[in-house]
């Protein structure tokens, strides 16, 4: 069975963002995921990171975020560490999405990209870290 | 990323390359805003070059929609990849934005 795993500790700092994108993208092209998963990962990662980042941390004070990607065989695993408050998205009810555009919220939208993007979502809070775990079948190219 | 203005008879239209993200969408944002006050009431964002949109690009879309709306004008959006489409239709937004796959398309609907 076929393992490859990335790890990446990136500061809370949204300039963080186009590393994030630049590094998945360089893994995901070498172990021939196809281009819509690697946007896909991008994406859950990118909006997990720019939640920790804006809401969980305080900004004034440099902390850092640990980010674990590992695919097995033809599921990929992400593993995302903070030290910020508490914040399960597990227990955020979905927002409603078919609305009139009127009626529209601006927000909430991050976590619903996440939901349906990838297959399952698990939060834990350990000790002090916030830890969030997603899992993603690939599809086959 | 970057942002590319240009004038087809009376449309403006905004090429975006690169990156649609919380980091560089306050930017589009803001060019976006200063558009909508100098009276552009047709707009044009045409995506082709744009490789990746996170939902802080897609908010800054649903803004303008909603600002546009406001003064009856339209704004088209033309040029996306097929993933960045998708992320489109799981925000629901293809409901009720203009999307075309080609600018040339986009210039007809004005």
């Amino acid at each position: 069975m076929n393992t490859a795993k990335l790890s990446l500790v990136l500061k809370n700092d949204l300039t963080e963002l186009e590393n994030l994108g630049y590094h998945i993208q360089k893994f995901c092209k070498l172990h021939g995921l196809s281009k819509k998963n690697t946007f896909e990962l991008n994406l859950a990662l990118d909006e997990v990171f720019t939640n920790i980042v804006s809401y969980g941390l305080d900004n004034q004070k440099e902390q850092l975020i640990k980010i674990d990607v590992q695919i097995m065989s033809k599921n990929v695993t992400i593993r995302i560490e903070d030290h910020g408050k508490p914040f399960d998205p597990t227990a955020i009810g979905k927002s409603n999405l078919h609305c009139s555009l009127e009626d529209r919220q601006i927000g909430g939208l991050g976590l619903h990209l996440i939901n349906h993007i990838m297959s399952s979502l698990i939060y834990k809070r350990t000790g002090d870290k916030n830890v969030l775990i997603l899992t993603k079948k690939l599809d086959e190219k | 990323m970057e942002i590319l203005e240009e004038q087809h008879s009376g449309v403006s239209v905004f090429k975006v390359k690169g990156r649609l993200d919380s980091k560089t969408s306050p930017e589009f944002e803001q060019t976006i805003v200063k558009a909508l006050k100098d009276g552009s009431q047709q707009m044009v964002f045409d995506f082709k070059d744009m490789d990746y949109i996170s939902s802080a690009g897609l908010r800054v879309i649903l803004k303008a929609t909603k600002d546009m709306k406001r003064s009856n004008g339209l704004i088209i959006l033309c040029g996306m990849q097929d993933y960045v489409k998708e992320i489109f239709e799981i925000a629901g937004f293809d409901t009720f934005l203009s999307i075309t796959e080609t600018f040339d398309d986009a210039l007809k609907k004005f």
